[in-house]
Order: C-alpha cells, then structure tokens, then sequence
C-alpha cells in the first residue's frame, strides 16, 4: 500500500462536515480550503491548505466526523492516506508528530478557555476544598490508606488551606482506624459537619464547623498553624515531585485566567526570587504577559527582550515573540510589530492559530 | 501496543506503587503524567457521594496527559489496581521522550484528537440560548456517542447523573434539578436513581433545539 496521487478540479469538494473521516489528505500543488462554522460565534471561518501540508487528520485517525468542508479552489493534486498509512509515515518523521501534538494541543487550550470563559473560572481555593472532601469520602467508606494519602497531600499542597486543621484531626482519625482495624476495618469513622460542606460553600459554613469544636487546641504547635515557615521551606517536596513554587507558579497561572493580573505578577515574583532553573523561566515568561496587560508596554518590552536574549530555545518562544510585537504595536512602533508579526507568519503554515494571531494583528497594524 | 522501553527508560523515569495507592487525586495539582508498563490501574471520580469507575487501564497506555497542556488540578483519581509499574514524564522530558517512541506520540495524538471533539461539542452545549437547550443537548451528544438515530422517536435510557447534567450544561446543580424535574413532568424524561436518566423520545429534544437555535439566529 502506499499513497495515492488524486486530480480534484477546481469547485469540486474533498469531503463535506458532517463526513466520517477515513482518509488522510496531503496537498501537492493546487488550491484547497477548509470552511468551517466557529462554534461560539456561529462565524464562517476559512483556513487554507498551503502546498505540502496534510488535513483532514484529526477527524481521519480516530474517523470521527469532519467538522470543515474541504473545497477545492483551482485544479489541485492531493495525496490520499490510509489511516494506517499515514501513522507508518509518521512514525517514521517523529518532528512532525510532535508539530501536529503542539498544535492539537493549543487547539485544545483554546477550546478548554472557551469552556472556562463560560462556565467560569475554576478557582484553585476551590479545587482544594474538594480536594480534602475526597478524603473524607474515602475515610467515610473506611479506605483508610487513600484518605490518609488524600489529607497529607492536601496538608502539603495547602499547609494553610481552609481545612487544614480539619484535614489533620482527620489524618490523625485515619491512622488510628487503620492500625486498629486494617484498611476497610472497624466501624464507619464519624465525622463532624465538614463532610457536608460542597465546593460552592462559602467562608460561612466553614466557620460553622471550625469555631464549636475547639480544634485549634488539639494541634500540636508548629504543625498546620502560621509559625511553621521553616517547615514549609525545608519540606518542600510533596509526594508528587511539585515544589512549593511549583504550586505559586500554578496559583498565578489561575490569576491571569481570571484577569488578575497584578495578583499574578506579585506571586510570580515570589516564584523567581526562590524557584528552580525551570520555575524561574516559564515564571517570567508569564511575568512579561502581565506586564503586557497591565499595560506597561515599555517594561514588557525590556523584560521580554531580555528573556529571550537569555532563553533562545524557549519552547513557547512564539508566544512571547507575540506579546513583544503586541506591545510595540501598543507603543505605535509600527515597525518593529510589522517585523515581529512577518517573521511569526513566515515561520509557520496557515493552520497554526499563532499564524492567525499574528497576521490578525499585523492587520490591525494597518 | 508493543512499547519496550529499555531499563535506561525505567532508570530514570520510572515510578512504582502497591495495589490501593492513589498516583493522583481529582483536584489534585500535577504536572507529571504516566505511561502504565506493568499492572493496571482504574480511573474514578467520586459523583453523588459514590466512587464510580470510569475505565480500567492496561500496560501501554497513558494517563495524566492532560498536564502536558494544562497545569490545572486533575479532572479524575487514579489507582492502582495491582502492584503498578509506570514511567513518570514531565513538560519538560516530553519531547525526548516523543521523539524516542514515536508510537507513543501517535497514540497521545488519537487522545488529544478525541478530547478536543469532545471539549467542542461540550462547547457547543454550553453555547445554546437557554438552559432548557442546554440540557435537552447534553441527552442529544449522549445518543449520539451511542449512535442512535436521531431523527426517530425513540425512547432512550444513559447512565447519568443530574450532578453530571449540570456538570456538562455548566450549570448550577438545584436549577438544574429544577429543569429536570419540568421535564419530569412533562413525561419528557424519567429519572431512575442511583444514576440512569430515560428520555422519552430524543427527536423532541433535537427539535426544541434546532427551534430555539433558530429563533435566536
């Protein structure tokens, strides 16, 4: 088997939406175009096919449904796959699996931001509420071993967490219940109100249950309370291999989702001054994007300027390519954006979305 | 899938854990994810105050992939099964790792092309013009994943929960309920505890959509 070289002329259609996908398609010379409705604003969107350029693969490897109309524009020589002849070549040319991963995957970090952007933010407070009543789902049904692995990540990730206190009281419940009985042993543990307390809970029912039980007194001192800094610094590895700057770096990311930028830039900060090689880089990689929208133009440009100087090989490089031209463009340095705009085009086929940014924005230019 | 990674492979990125260890949490933050080489381990998510399995997986495959693109916390809990056997990947080891097993690369392509259909038809629910829609689309994109027809009046039964409908709708859970419990009463759906929702005739729904739809064109 091997591919097949196919004449389309022009007006003809490749595959309409709404096809399954059972072939793979590489254009050779000719004009082709992919139409497509986008999905939050109903916009007809059209992307070309450059010469040398495969489509029609997300929906050929798992044959799902197109979602474009490919058409042809003038006479046009294609290369038809197999599925499975497409994965052979691949295989074979790893780089361009790895280029087609990253733009999937920034495909699927948009997509993700549409979803964030409606049903809102999914903010990490939350996400470590719920995160300690899976433990207490698991110390209910008595598997003693997973609560105890659930509370002291949770006491790990969030030393000053809203549960913390609680989160030790029930470690110490845990641990009791397993050597007395065996995992899965003994009697359903009782556990105060906490249980009860669902991810939409405010500050409110929190202090419901903390005030009555007296519970700050059954700490020992030092151990989830405020004077354990050193604690925290020395033992900043958790179980899963993420540094405590790891977890900021993460809580900033979570902040420039939700706007707040000058949030961001302080915890990121926090996040250069005592990160790893690798903490610190992608830390100020994003410090320049708050910068950028915080509207300090001119700092983002020195900042970012100096980062790449310092990170040639930045695996997001054309981001912050972008965000520098963006802040020229905002400065009216309509030179320098054209430049960086040109380049970001040059160095990349249509279908990439940084492609698209960036000729949106050199337009904009005028 | 036939993967053999050499022992250098398990040298430097290899993790291992006992039968019942959790190797990551629902909500928990992370950054690494695996590729499982010897036992299994099962995906769950805790739902309605029940630990419910939503698939088992074998040596060969991949989990916590999500964290190559997101950094958020985890959407499921993994645990291992048997005594595990995994190697532990990161952002940062991702690319040596793609380029040396290239079939692994393909293999995590088919995921992220499978999930961002489903993240845009998930879209596509969260886009329609009223909540009714919104509901009525998410029984529609659950018999489309079992290729019903349709265009027929049929009726049709998913393991759901409410939870999970206002899960996909985005919506709060109690006007969720609200909604459901309408329809209820219209004999539009029936809803059997623990976790299954019958509808009555699916047609219905795909047509209160594509009217709705319409209207606000």
């Amino acid at each position: 088997m091997s591919p097949r070289a196919k004449s389309f002329k022009a007006n003809s259609i490749i595959y309409f939406e709404g096809d399954k996908g059972d072939l793979i398609y590489l254009l050779k010379e000719g004009k082709i175009s992919l139409t497509y409705n986008d999905v939050t604003t109903g916009e007809e969107l059209v992307d070309q096919i450059s010469t040398g350029e495969f489509f029609g693969v997300k929906s050929g490897l798992i044959h799902h449904s197109r979602e474009e109309t490919a058409k042809v524009i003038t006479n046009s020589v294609v290369f038809e796959f197999f599925p499975v002849e497409f994965e052979a070549l691949i295989i074979k040319n790893p780089n361009i699996i790895i280029k087609m991963l990253r733009a999937f995957s920034t495909q699927l970090k948009k997509v993700h931001k549409q979803i964030q952007n409606i049903v809102g933010k999914n903010v990490s407070g939350e996400s470590a509420d719920n995160f300690f009543n899976i433990g207490d789902y698991y110390l209910k049904n008595k598997k003693y071993k997973q609560s105890i692995t659930v509370y002291k990540r949770y006491l790990n990730y969030y030393p000053d967490g809203n549960f913390s206190l609680l989160a030790k009281k029930r470690l110490k419940i845990a641990q009791e219940a397993l050597e007395a009985y065996g995992d899965e042993g003994g009697p359903a543990p009782i556990l105060e109100k906490a249980e009860n307390t669902s991810s939409s809970s405010s500050k409110n029912d929190f202090q419901d249950f903390e005030q009555p039980e007296n519970e700050v007194f059954d700490i020992p001192p030092g151990s989830a309370l405020g004077e354990n800094e050193e604690n925290i610094e020395t033992d900043d590895m958790d179980n899963n291999g993420s540094t405590k700057e790891s977890k900021l770096y993460y809580k900033a990311v979570s902040y420039i989702s939700q706007g707040k930028y000058m949030d961001a830039f302080h915890t990121l900060k926090i996040v250069i001054n005592n990160g790893n090689e690798q903490e610190k880089r992608i830390a100020n990689a994003e410090i320049g994007k708050c910068l950028y929208h915080l509207k300090k133009y001119n700092e983002t440009i020195k900042h970012l300027t100096n980062f790449l100087a310092n990170n040639q090989n930045y695996n997001d490089k054309d981001e912050i390519l972008y965000y520098l031209g963006s802040s020229y463009s905002q400065i009216g340095d309509t030179d320098k954006a054209e430049k960086i705009f040109n380049n970001l085009i040059s160095n990349h086929n249509e279908s990439d979305p940084i492609y698209r940014r960036a000729q949106k924005a050199l337009k904009e230019l005028g | 899938m036939a993967l053999d990674f050499g022992p250098e492979f398990f040298d430097k990125f290899g993790v291992t854990f006992g039968k019942g260890d959790i190797i990551f949490c629902e909500y928990e933050p992370g950054n690494s994810f695996y590729f499982l080489m010897e036992g299994k381990v099962k995906i769950t998510k805790i739902l309605s105050d029940r630990e419910k399995i939503l698939d088992i997986l074998e040596p060969g495959e991949i989990f916590g992939e999500m964290a190559i693109i997101d950094e958020g916390p985890r959407s499921a809990t993994i645990v291992a099964v048997d005594d595990v056997k995994a190697l532990e990947f990161n952002k940062a080891n991702f690319e040596i790792l793609m380029k040396s097993k290239p079939e692994l690369a393909v293999k995590l392509l088919k995921i992220f092309a499978n999930r961002i259909y489903d993240q845009k038809r998930r879209l596509k629910i969260l886009t329609l013009p009223s909540p009714e829609t919104k509901i009525a689309d998410v029984f529609v994109m659950l018999a489309e994943n079992k290729n019903t027809d349709l265009t027929e009046a049929k009726e049709d039964t998913f393991e759901i929960t409410p939870e999970q409908v206002a899960n996909w709708c985005g919506m709060d859970i109690s006007k969720c309920k609200a909604i459901l419990a309408n329809f209820v009463k219209q004999n539009r759906i029936a809803i059997i505890p623990p976790n299954k929702i019958t509808v009555r005739n699916i047609n219905y729904f795909v047509r209160l959509i594509n009217s709705q739809k319409r209207s606000h064109d």
